[in-house]
């Protein structure tokens, strides 16, 4: 009888585990926490100084601007589009900001609404292009970053574009926060990650993006106004990029039209490793900021390390694929774990 | 209301359709088509792939609007809308339009009619989530879906015929009076069906008028109180469920298919 009943203990027991180890599995946030802490571990116990102050603020600021481009990025993903003009607007926003100030003499609170509106307008055109015309957002926005870039250049005239005055806006853009390492720019980047993720995970409207994901017009059907919903969160991705943009202006207060160039793309990645799906619906803002960190962490530790600067472009590519994989046999692996312990349970 | 009749038979007609004829250019999809489905009553709808099914659904769902004759809800003559159709309380389920496979049950379950906290004319409130997934699961519970434990699951995890139930059970959760199913159980095994068959029945006896469309008499024959047989745009017979068996039905459409379609001769 006693016996028995160990047994069936801990067999329960098993159960319980294979159910937590399922959820885990299934809540996609594990896989890129338990990166982001081994990266941490090793480059700690390689170098020493991973968690030094000069390190903590390198890494911040390279992850500022990703975290804002890559949290719109996801809300945009769980709808089913993609933004590949982010990058480019992440430079238009400072490049009209600093022309603004300059060549017009506004003064800095007048000039950065003028330009995040521009911004916007941009998001609204790829929006509206891609739902009303029912063309794929990859071509839309490729399309869109083609244009920016040549306008950028343009009106940029090719140059640096500088600004030194002070101005209170600077300062809480991009300036230091007190005597820790940490810059504006990155508590303004986890108060867009903060907002976006309730959005996208606690109201109805983030319920809206995740259907609207989904294929075969169910949404429609259920009566959710999918182009909407589309158009608003293309609007919220480049408004978010020429903010993140502007931002990294007021702190490093200089622009050219190679800003943050490849930024759309890891920014992707950033999302991708955070366990969010490229065919939209299931994913997390969260995730893409620890993804986001994860990306961070591997461009200062390596650079501590002292490996060769090379070596984190050919990493994250090669971290793209893997999470691709992973996310799809740690999905599956996890509803089966699930599965099994339910089965049992039941 | 013009028939007294159908007060004395039972409940008054839910939904009327009266002398609804549908062109689309030449070609006539619908031709003097009255049609009554009255609450609590499975009505089935059958006939061959262009017969005018499909243009029936999407005028009683407010896509198309008919060309001549009128639709009446509650004995109101109306012009539908599809805003208005779902106002109505008519719930269209379709067969591979029901749930969202990515998509956590609960997510799947209050999609478009998420339960929120506080003001629900801002539009960033908090979902009622603990409330919502409790929901969920009880409904799941009721289909004699136990083995699901968390609604947090993807509605991947549901077999086709679980995914039509819990679609329909969604329906009747929300306040719907008239279901419209297309074809609910193409593609399921016999075993799912009967569960389905299951659902609909249940739904009907709720209260809610069912108009079950499907080229397949012996799924709708079981289920529908009566059921109407529609051939090239026309209803061609009327029958009660229960005159009827599916042997009947199954030659009433082939004798169609013989003297319209030359591929049958053989």
């Amino acid at each position: 009888m006693r016996a028995e009943s160990t047994a069936k203990v801990a067999k329960v027991k098993a159960n319980q585990l294979a159910g937590v180890a399922g959820k885990l599995a299934s809540n996609r946030l594990a896989g890129p926490i338990v990166v982001l802490v081994a990266l941490a571990a090793f480059f700690q116990i390689k170098s020493g100084k991973f968690f030094s102050a000069t390190q903590i603020e390198g890494m911040t600021s390279v992850a500022a601007s990703v975290a804002i481009i890559s949290a719109a990025i996801t809300m945009l993903m769980l709808s089913g589009e993609f933004d590949l003009s982010a990058a480019a607007v992440y430079a238009m926003g400072p490049i009209l900001f600093a022309l603004f100030l300059t060549d017009f003499d506004m003064a800095p609170p007048v000039a950065l609404p003028i330009a995040l509106s521009i911004c916007s307008a941009v998001g609204l055109a790829n929006g509206l292009i891609t739902t009303r015309f029912g063309i794929p957002s990859l071509i839309t926005t490729l399309g869109a970053s083609f244009a920016i870039v040549g306008t950028n250049i343009f009106i940029s005239e090719g140059d640096n574009l500088l600004y030194f005055d002070e101005s209170p806006l600077f300062t809480v853009l991009g300036g230091q926060v007190g005597t820790t390492p940490l810059t504006a720019q990155f508590l303004w980047a986890v108060l867009v990650v903060g907002v976006l993720w309730y959005i996208t995970d606690a109201t109805k409207y983030g319920n809206w993006c995740r259907s609207a994901g989904g294929r075969g017009g169910v949404a429609r059907e259920m009566g959710i106004p999918v182009n909407r919903v589309k158009t608003i969160n293309f609007v919220v991705s480049s408004t978010l990029a020429g903010f993140a943009g502007i931002a990294t202006f007021t702190s490093f207060r200089t622009v050219s039209a190679g800003y943050g160039s490849d930024f759309e793309l890891l920014a992707i990645v950033a999302t991708v490793v955070g366990g969010t799906s490229i065919f939209g619906v299931s994913g997390s803002v969260l995730g893409a900021f620890i993804g986001t960190l994860v990306l961070a962490s591997l461009r200062t530790g390596l650079i501590l390390i002292g490996a060769p600067g090379s070596w984190y472009t050919s990493i994250i590519g090669i971290i793209l694929i893997l999470a691709v994989v992973a996310n799809i046999r740690i999905g599956k692996a996890g509803s089966r774990l699930l599965e099994v312990s339910q089965r049992a349970n039941a | 209301m013009s028939d007294a009749a159908a007060s004395v038979d039972g409940p008054p007609n839910l939904l009327e359709l009266t002398n609804v004829t549908k062109t689309f250019g030449s070609t006539r999809a619908l031709n003097d088509v009255s049609l009554t489905v009255r609450s609590g009553e499975v009505v089935g709808l059958i006939g061959d792939n262009g017969a005018g099914k499909s243009t029936i659904v999407k005028i009683i769902t407010g896509y198309f609007t008919p060309t001549t004759g009128t639709v009446s809800f509650d004995g109101e003559p109306i012009n539908l809308s599809t805003a208005m159709a779902r106002g109505l309380g008519i719930e269209a389920v379709y067969q591979d339009l029901a749930l969202i496979e990515e998509l956590s049950l609960w997510r799947n379950f209050f999609l478009g009619k998420e339960l929120r906290s506080g003001s629900t004319r801002m539009p960033l409130t908090t979902l009622r989530k603990k409330e919502m997934k409790d929901l969920t699961l009880r409904n799941l519970d009721e289909l004699g879906l136990t083995r699901i434990r968390s609604a947090n699951e993807p509605a991947a995890l549901l077999s086709g015929g679980e995914k039509q139930s819990l679609a329909i059970t969604r329906a009747v959760h929300f306040g719907a009076r008239l279901l419209i199913l297309d074809e609910p159980t193409a593609a399921l095994s016999v075993r799912e069906t009967l569960n389905v068959l299951d659902t609909i029945r249940r739904s009907a006896d709720r209260g809610l008028g069912v108009l079950y469309i499907d080229h397949n008499m012996s799924h709708v024959q079981p289920v529908a109180d009566r059921i109407v047989v529609l051939e090239h745009g026309r209803v061609a017979s009327e029958h009660k469920g229960s005159d009827v068996t599916v042997e009947d039905l199954a030659s009433m459409l082939s004798k169609v298919r013989g003297e319209h379609d030359p591929r049958k001769a053989s």
